[in-house]
């Protein structure tokens, strides 16, 4: 790592842990995450840590009865919602309900939050289509990516807000992304700010990566088709306006992340109507 | 459209049986449960997929416009002459056509 990378790496752990309102996970997530780990542990150990917060789960609930599942009949209890979704993809679900509950009671000057969340949860949701058409194990995993995909942007407004501004002004002058403009005035951008807090957050390494790379794609390690999957899904979440974390155009496109994911055309038209169909009824969920 | 033969998930179960007409509700189970194509038989999505073309000629040329420019502001940072890029910019327009009918500029 050379020198300014060293010094602009600092500039966002401190920016990170200068940030004491979004510092640590909601306790309930690190439970089931120990619980989950735990081999002697049961479902029913884990329904009953999600039972204890009714909020959560009348959420999760309502997401497992939504249009993103379909399902054929109705879903009434945690167990079984864990039963059919699958534990781990909805431990992912949990993450993304209470990080959206953290954040929003958090103020940040200068950014539509209804605005911010609704292109994070249309993120999550074409993130998640993709996912299903390269049939991937676990979706939500990529529900989750797309819905943190920005969340550095959020840390950046809240502690440096005319920095933020300002970044936006510039990208419109000069008909950058969004990244570019952060990246000229502050020698980093958001997707360095996301990735390091997810880091603190000890979140898994696929997410900070996909988080970290989101924009560019080729530079991701060890994830290249998460951050690929992203990639995307942020692109067709601001073609079709869904949405804006302060991006006044679609992001910059690196055609090698469509190719990596070898999914065709056709499948672009799917992966629209599915996550059109789906966005609103998440969008009341998350955002009531 | 209409499904040419029955679709099951990997298990084998039949989710969706053969003759039935694709609403948009049905790619939600498909996607679902990973399935990705199907074999199908006529013409248009439930019978409700609006023609580009002619929904065109129904837009007055000057809110025509207006869509077309919004379509160029919103990839001006991309790169247009990718296959990918050109379809999604055709879904964009479609939809701001479609939410002008049904809105209409307001």
């Amino acid at each position: 790592m050379v020198m300014s990378e060293m010094s602009s790496q600092g500039a966002v752990e401190r920016l990170v842990s200068q940030s004491p309102q979004v510092a640590a996970l909601p306790l309930i997530y690190q439970r089931l995450d120990e619980a989950i780990n735990d081999p002697h542990s049961n479902l029913s150990r884990i329904a009953d840590i999600i039972l204890e917060d009714s909020s959560l789960s009348a959420r999760l609930l309502r997401l497992a009865n939504s249009a993103m599942y379909s399902f054929p009949s109705r879903v009434e209890t945690i167990n079984r919602a864990i039963t059919i979704i699958g534990t781990r993809q909805l431990q992912d679900l949990v993450l993304a309900t209470t990080v959206v509950s953290m954040f929003r009671g958090v103020s940040a000057e200068g950014i539509d939050m209804e605005s911010f969340w609704r292109h994070s949860i249309a993120v999550g949701i074409c993130a998640r289509a993709i996912a299903a058409c390269r049939l991937e194990a676990n979706v939500e995993r990529f529900y989750v990516l797309g819905l943190l995909h920005d969340i550095g942007r959020l840390v950046i407004y809240m502690q440096l807000p005319q920095q933020a501004d300002e970044s936006i002004r510039l990208s419109k002058e000069l008909r950058l992304s969004l990244y570019q403009a952060e990246r000229r005035l502050l020698d980093f951008d958001h997707t360095d700010v996301g990735r390091v807090l997810l880091s603190s957050w000890r979140l898994p390494l696929s997410l900070q990566e996909g988080v970290g790379s989101h924009h560019t794609p080729g530079r991701a390690g060890r994830y290249p088709e998460d951050a690929a999957t992203v990639h995307l899904a942020d692109i067709f979440a601001n073609a079709l306006a869904m949405g804006s974390s302060g991006e006044p155009v679609i992001p910059v496109f690196e055609a090698h992340a469509w190719e990596s994911l070898g999914l065709s055309e056709e499948d672009l038209t799917l992966i629209i109507t599915q996550s059109k169909a789906q966005y609103q009824d998440v969008l009341d969920i998350f955002l009531e | 459209m209409v499904l040419a033969a029955d679709v099951s998930d990997l298990s084998g179960r039949v989710l969706l049986k053969a003759g039935c007409v694709i609403q948009p509700g049905h790619l939600q189970i498909l996607a679902t449960w990973g399935v990705t194509a199907v074999g199908v038989t006529g013409e248009g999505l439930g019978g409700s997929n609006p023609d580009p073309e002619r929904e065109e000629c129904r837009i007055p040329a000057a809110a025509l416009r207006e869509i077309e420019a919004e379509v160029v502001r919103r990839f001006s940072v991309v790169n247009g002459d990718h296959p990918l890029m050109r379809r999604l910019a055709a879904i964009v327009k479609q939809d701001l056509m479609s939410n002008y009918s049904l809105h209409g500029d307001e």
